[in-house]
């Protein structure tokens, strides 16, 4: 019996120490090599704007006021121009954010003038000479008919030049892309007709009758623009 | 044999997919953000035209009371406009036309000159005698009538103001569309009539002195008429 009791003891403390030993492996181990490492990342920022704006009443208007006197109104609301005529801001591009990557400016410009012809024939010839009292003013420089546009294609294609030219291959991520003082990648395109041109009584008559002349065109002299500013990552 | 070739399909066409993602991830996947504005007009019509119908004239009928058509002429040997007793002149009818896509004024000036229109008084001294009714569209101003503004005209001078300022009244603003041939400064026409009942005595006195061979007394009538159509700013 005392025998039993021994051997059962035995086979208890055996048990025990079993358990114990896989318990407690680890805490006695003596040789452990180990390594961690956790990182996180989010999605790099954007929040780039590009505001293209015209006036509520277009870049071109249907009619014009002077104090609350309508002085100028195309008929059944076509959008004109007239002498006296401007908008100033008529298209404006503003452009803000701090995106996180690299990003390039693209701004694609269509200008049209089409039928700015006036002026008296001369002899033997069956066209018009150019006219186009129109000023249009692109970030501060004005572009109109003058000794280098010397038409209204010429002058269309420098309008054009000089939006596009506000173009950025590339710009360094984290910039920020609203305008400043010394750098603005904005574009703000006024337009004016004079009503009366400066200088003599001979350069002024003369004005006024091509004004006139192309008011009496059967087929309207036109001008249209069309800008599209595109923000884009650079790879 | 047919299986190995599908699945030599199934990886071709991954690798495939897989090129064509590296390939055009660029052109697919990136940020951009775009902005456009467009828009266009023509220039403002004005198609206006001013037109202005002088005298026409250089032989009249008279008409009065008693007078038989067959001598009831006046005819000018050198083409210069004549009037006489009995007579109606027209100096001119102005007229305007357009629909301008711009406000506009309108404007008249006029200047009128009677020279001669005296008669003698006695011996030594002459007076003015004007038998001349002017009618500018539907007013009439003579001596011994009254201007526009009520004030009476007594003498020639006071007359010449009063047509004068008749035809001047007729400028106006129009707004943007409106159809000028519809306004009332159009078809404005001017005309003088010498009555033909009148003052016998000065009438003659008056026909006397333009055929006295001096010019310097010749009864006269000057009337310049401008009309100019502007764009109001």
């Amino acid at each position: 019996m005392k025998k039993n009791i021994a051997m059962r003891v035995a086979a208890f403390l055996f048990i025990l120490t079993m358990i114990s030993t896989c318990a407690f492996a680890t805490t006695f181990a003596k040789y452990t090599t180990s390594d961690s490492a956790t990182d996180t990342a989010r999605v790099a920022k954007w929040g780039v704007n590009v505001d293209v704006a015209v006036p509520t009443t277009g870049a071109f208007q249907s009619s014009y006021t002077n104090g609350s006197d309508t002085t100028v109104e195309g008929k059944n609301s076509a959008k004109v121009v007239a002498p006296g005529t401007s908008v100033t801001n008529a298209l404006t591009v503003t452009i803000t954010g701090t995106p996180e990557v690299d990003v390039e400016i693209k701004y694609e410009a269509t200008v049209s003038l089409t039928g700015w012809e006036a002026g008296t024939f001369k002899d033997g010839e069956t066209t018009k000479n150019t006219y186009c009292p129109l000023v249009i003013t692109v970030n501060g420089t004005q572009y109109k008919i003058d000794t280098t546009n010397t038409d209204a294609t010429k002058l269309a294609a420098a309008i054009e030049k000089a939006i596009e030219d506000l173009s950025v291959a590339n710009i360094d991520a984290n910039t920020n892309l609203a305008a400043t003082d010394a750098l603005t990648h904005d574009l703000k395109i006024s337009w004016a007709w004079a009503y009366e041109v400066e200088g003599t009584d001979t350069v002024k008559a003369a004005a006024n009758a091509n004004d006139t002349a192309l008011g009496n065109l059967t087929t309207a002299p036109q001008i249209s623009i069309s800008v599209t500013c595109t923000v884009t990552q650079n790879d | 044999m047919k299986k190995n070739i599908a699945m030599r399909v199934a990886a071709f066409l991954f690798i495939l997919t897989m090129i064509t993602t590296c390939a055009f991830a660029t052109t697919f996947a990136k940020y951009t953000t775009k902005g456009e504005a467009e828009d266009s007009a023509r220039v403002a019509k004005w198609g206006v035209t001013v037109s202005m119908v002088g005298m026409d004239q250089t032989e009249y009928e008279i008409s009065g009371e008693g007078i038989g058509s067959q001598d009831a002429q006046i005819s000018s040997a050198t083409d210069e406009k004549n009037i006489a007793p009995g007579s109606q002149l027209r100096f001119a009818t102005i007229g305007l036309s357009g629909t301008p896509e711009v406000a506009v004024q309108v404007t008249f000036t006029a200047n009128l000159s009677l020279t001669g229109w005296e008669v003698p008084k006695n011996e030594n001294e002459n007076e003015e005698y004007c038998p001349l009714v002017f009618s500018v569209k539907d007013k009439e101003f003579k001596i011994g009538g009254k201007a526009l503004d009520g004030s009476a005209i007594s003498t020639v001078a006071e007359l010449e103001a009063a047509v004068e300022a008749a035809i001047v009244a007729y400028s106006a603003i129009y707004n943007p569309n409106t159809n000028l041939v519809n306004q009332n400064a159009n078809t404005l026409t001017v005309y003088c009539q010498w009555a033909y009942a009148g003052n016998d005595v000065n009438d003659t006195a008056l026909g006397d002195a333009a055929a006295d061979g001096v010019s310097t007394n010749d009864p006269a009538i000057n009337l310049s008429i401008t009309c100019t159509v502007t764009q109001i700013d």
